[in-house]
């Protein structure tokens, strides 16, 4: 059974912001249109961070358009780690891979688990929209606290 | 004899210009070590290289300096030959490598069969995007594969908002 989880958020500041990215290498072609970051990976946009193993960042227009392009894509792989919000709204967690589509939502997919404050929430997809600031969640498991009486 | 070596001085200096127009991107001549080849070498201050396609300028190399290495004959013979590329290249100060929408700076680089090199710090742009490597790059010319080692950070655009 499929359970899909709502949660209103504070609205987000990542959209329009420049995606930052720090890594210990990195390769691309002048003819393609990706750009492969190895040796571990930052992906900072607005609030949201993202950190991985490995990544590989789309830019539209087809081949020879790294760079010249805006980027489209942003999928990373292997220990990824995100946290969107600041504050008390501040979202963190962890999955197997993560896929930033930057004009609309962050997928996280593979033992996706997310934290806000005490309330923990599991499942084998999270995907947060950023223009609305709501999460979905598929085959959701979870803790929600709720304040004592 | 003061006439003979000024055309002497002007015929060398006509073929240094011709090959510093002329030789770069050209396919290195293969430098074979096990023939007892030597290197023989020239030096130009200033360089510039252009490729042009269709009288539009699609590639761009300058240094403040520039050192060619070209193999001497089989048979080990001193005489540089103008004919071959040069089997390196070396770049120094100022070093910009514009292609294709990107252009490259360092501060140094080599260029030997078919591959530009460099162990200092580069800096690429292409429309939104700024990349800094703190350790050198490689740039194989054959599929245009451009390699940053170490740390690396960069930043571009996303879809809905472009500068």
């Amino acid at each position: 059974m499929k359970l899909i989880l709502l949660i209103a958020l504070a609205s987000n500041t990542a959209l329009g912001n420049a995606i930052k990215w720090r890594s210990k290498g990195l390769t691309f072609s002048t003819q393609g249109n990706v750009i492969h970051l190895d040796n571990g990976v930052e992906i900072e946009q607005g609030t949201i961070q993202v950190q991985a193993d490995t990544a590989r960042i789309y830019f539209d227009g087809g081949p020879r358009k790294v760079g010249r392009e805006a980027i489209v894509r942003v999928e990373l792989q292997g220990q990824v780690r995100f946290s969107f919000g600041k504050g008390a709204e501040k979202i963190s967690g962890s999955c197997d891979k993560a896929e930033l589509l930057p004009a609309e939502s962050i997928v996280l997919s593979g033992r996706a688990q997310a934290t806000q404050g005490g309330n923990t929430l599991r499942g084998a997809q999270i995907i947060y929209y950023l223009h609305t600031g709501w999460i979905k969640v598929s085959e959701a498991e979870g803790v929600i606290r709720t304040e004592p009486q | 004899m003061k006439k003979l070596r000024y055309m002497l001085m002007v015929l060398f200096c006509a073929a240094l210009l011709f090959l510093l127009h002329y030789v770069w991107l050209r396919p290195p001549a293969q430098f074979n070590a096990t023939r007892g080849a030597e290197l023989f070498k020239t030096q130009g201050e200033g360089v510039t290289w252009r490729r042009y396609r269709d009288e539009q300028i699609v590639q761009q190399v300058s240094a403040r300096q520039a050192t060619l290495f070209f193999a001497t004959t089989p048979q080990g013979s001193a005489e540089l030959d103008f004919d071959a590329s040069p089997v390196r290249i070396e770049l120094q100060g100022e070093v910009l490598f514009a292609s294709e929408g990107h252009v490259l700076r360092t501060t140094r680089a080599t260029f030997a069969q078919g591959v530009v090199f460099s162990d200092a710090a580069v800096q690429i742009e292409g429309g939104s995007m700024r990349l800094h490597g703190h350790d050198g790059f490689s740039y194989v010319l054959a599929d245009r594969r451009l390699t940053l080692r170490g740390e690396v950070e960069g930043e571009a655009y996303p879809a809905d908002r472009t500068r």
